[in-house]
């Protein structure tokens, strides 16, 4: 049998200096691309919450380069790009072409992830791929804004499988045509889908460049040995991991179809020497609601967990996912099947996923960290604007807690493992939409406490201003807290409640509109005055809150994050009101008991 | 009936190996009594010495069988 040699055994030709100037214009180019991106799109999704993700990828169809966009997204762009060129066929395309692709089942992460890809052609051959993946609000569907309760991916929006939506250069007007007949906000749609063009043109200009400089063979060279210093690297660490296989799990709580009924995704960690394999044999099969997980989503949050555990300067590219293989049994939970529902799994599930492969890691090794808050927060709004008598979509974003790791508190009020999204500033969502913010704060004493406690989730209120706004969730922690790690404590819930105008008492979707689920609804219709309360998990905690270092434990009380009461059950410190000090004989005592007892 | 000019995915196979939909291409292998198809060499080496050693006939899914 012919022997094919190993990333050990392959020698990097290229210049190192060349290398890292090369490598470093194709991350400056994904960085170029997405601030064409924020300054050209229409959507606050695009121009706010920063939800795309801009890759370059070589003649290989590997990724080369990227940025510190959305993991979630970058992740799935390893799958569904290739899946894309070969189902149109590289040899179909043509300079100025640009495949156009959403479609949840060819890897892709959900519906909304909209992926647009442009061949840079040099003399008849294409050397490269520039490609945007970008999370477009409405695509029709039975919900403003795409999350809600759905049952099926006809319910979810419209799909597009592969196809030109340029040729040579030139629109192809009825791919714009059937795309913006189907969605609430078609002008929004359409100059969001050219921003996202735009910036491929853009990056095509800045390879062109390299190309023109460097010539095409010292470029196709580099592109191999940047992939190869990465998977290089990343051998090297896998191999400091100890042979074995590592078995973790955990659930989502329902899935907004059945009531209460809880889909539990299990995971093993498979070490082999320089090579990992993530199994999820084992893990429920795919659920009747919107929380599965398509391939593309679950290869990208096996990557993103293992991502957590190397060291941040390998530099992320194709080479990083070489030594990674993912194992997710097709109609389960963590591969959906045609034609089941799959828009949460991108949101809610994802971040559940890489937390079970982080408590998979700690059976190993105390650098991974506590489950967070487990959920992006995505609440779509819709309806008709009074002012301007527009339809709007609107998809709110929101930040939780992360869990505690080895060497921190988790982060406070931070989006999910799976994005770097940011959320919508109160300025912009009040200036577009009809809703005001009658408070925004964390939400102090819901938290998983520990050694390095989790991050605190968010408070906010809406009320709405005027009638019929149509309110949709996808959300998650309401019964189930992330986990703590290492003796941690587990974190705190979500809660989203309503309010009717002039009435006192908060009431869950369940409740009050005979919902299934307190986080996975669709069309609440809200009022004028009514109003919405939505308060975001905390991290977990990380280790015995005993060892928690007590100047710690009063700074979260001078900073009002806990109470002394807290602070006493659950750390074992008093605190003397009066003075602001630490009572040192008394603390003493309680610590010499356990976490809990007193 | 006129040829049909789109395949849905429920129609399309899946690897052998990681489950990934295979739009088009993939490698043929015969495996514990079926043609199984996979996306990559690697696939099906980590089919060979790690999924059918642990699952048996379990290994196969009904999916990533090809004719």
């Amino acid at each position: 049998m012919e022997h094919t040699a190993t990333a050990n055994e392959q020698e990097i030709k290229t210049d190192p200096f060349l290398l890292e100037i090369i490598r470093n214009h194709l991350i400056t180019t994904c960085k170029e691309m997405g601030i064409a991106m924020m300054r050209t799109s229409y959507s606050p999704m695009f121009n706010e919450a920063l939800d795309f993700s801009c890759v370059v990828f070589d003649g290989e169809e590997e990724m080369v380069g990227q940025a510190p966009f959305v993991p979630a997204q970058i992740g799935s762009t390893v799958h569904v790009i290739p899946t894309a060129i070969a189902e149109i066929g590289a040899e179909n395309l043509e300079p100025g072409d640009v495949i156009f692709t959403n479609d949840p089942y060819r890897s892709n992460c959900h519906l909304p992830e909209f992926v647009v890809i442009k061949p840079y052609f040099h003399e008849g051959e294409i050397l490269a791929y520039t490609s945007n993946i970008a999370h477009m609000t409405d695509v029709g569907g039975m919900v403003p804004a795409a999350f809600g309760d759905h049952q099926n991916i006809w319910q979810e929006g419209i799909r597009f499988p592969p196809v030109k939506i340029y040729e040579r250069d030139q629109e192809v007007p009825a791919i714009f045509k059937i795309l913006v007949s189907n969605v609430r906000t078609p002008r929004h749609s359409y100059g969001d889908m050219k921003a996202m063009i735009g910036s491929l043109y853009l990056a095509e200009r800045r390879i062109a460049e390299l190309v023109e400089r460097y010539g095409a063979d010292t470029f196709v060279q580099c592109c191999r040995d940047i992939k190869l210093v990465s998977e290089k690297l990343m051998r090297a660490e896998i191999s400091r991991w100890p042979d074995g296989e590592y078995q973790a799990d955990g659930v989502l709580e329902d899935d907004g179809v059945v009531p209460d009924r809880e889909w539990k995704i299990n995971a093993t960690l498979v070490i082999r020497g320089d090579e990992l394999i993530v199994d999820f044999t084992g893990t429920d099969e795919q659920c009747f609601g919107p929380g599965n997980q398509t391939f593309g989503t679950t290869a990208s949050a096996a990557y993103n967990a293992v991502l957590h555990m190397v060291p941040t300067d390998i530099p992320y590219n194709h080479g990083c996912y070489r030594p990674i293989s993912v194992i997710a049994p097709p109609g389960s939970y963590v591969n959906v099947s045609y034609p089941a529902a799959c828009v949460g799994g991108n949101s809610d599930s994802h971040p559940t996923t890489v937390d079970v492969l982080l408590q998979a890691f700690s059976r190993f090794s105390d650098k991974s960290s506590a489950a967070d808050g487990g959920t992006c927060g995505c609440i779509g709004f819709g309806g008709t604007d009074p002012a301007t008598g527009e339809i709007y979509a609107h998809l709110h974003l929101e930040g939780v807690g992360w869990g505690g790791r080895d060497d921190a508190d988790g982060n406070d009020c931070q989006f999910v493992k799976n994005g770097n999204c940011a959320n919508t500033p109160v300025e912009v969502a009040e200036t577009r939409y009809p809703f005001l913010n009658l408070e925004y704060q964390l939400e102090p004493g819901a938290v998983g406490h520990g050694r390095h406690r989790g991050g605190f989730g968010t408070r906010r209120t809406f009320r709405f201003l005027s009638d019929g706004v149509h309110v949709s969730s996808h959300t998650h922690r309401h019964r189930v807290r992330g986990w703590g790690l290492f003796d941690g404590e587990d974190g705190s819930n979500s809660v989203l409640t309503f309010r009717r105008k002039g009435e006192t008492e908060w009431v869950t979707a369940r409740q009050a509109f005979g919902k299934a689920s307190e986080g996975k609804f669709s069309n609440i219709v809200m009022n004028e005055g009514d109003e919405m309360l939505f308060i975001t998990p905390s991290g977990a905690g990380y280790g015995s809150t005993f060892e928690r270092d007590p100047a710690l434990v009063l700074t979260d009380w001078q900073d009002e994050l806990i109470s002394a009461q807290d602070a006493r059950d659950h750390y074992g410190v008093v605190i003397d009101e009066p003075s602001g000090a630490i009572d040192q004989a008394a603390t003493d005592e309680l610590r010499a008991g356990s976490p809990g007892a007193g | 009936m006129a040829d049909y000019p789109y395949q849905e995915v429920n129609e399309m196979p899946r690897c052998g190996s990681c489950g990934k939909l295979l739009t088009r291409g993939g490698l043929k292998a015969e495996r514990l009594d079926n043609t199984l198809i996979f996306c990559s060499a690697k696939c099906l080496e980590i089919f060979d010495t790690y999924k059918a050693p642990k699952y048996g006939e379990a290994a196969v899914w009904p999916e990533s069988i090809v004719g």
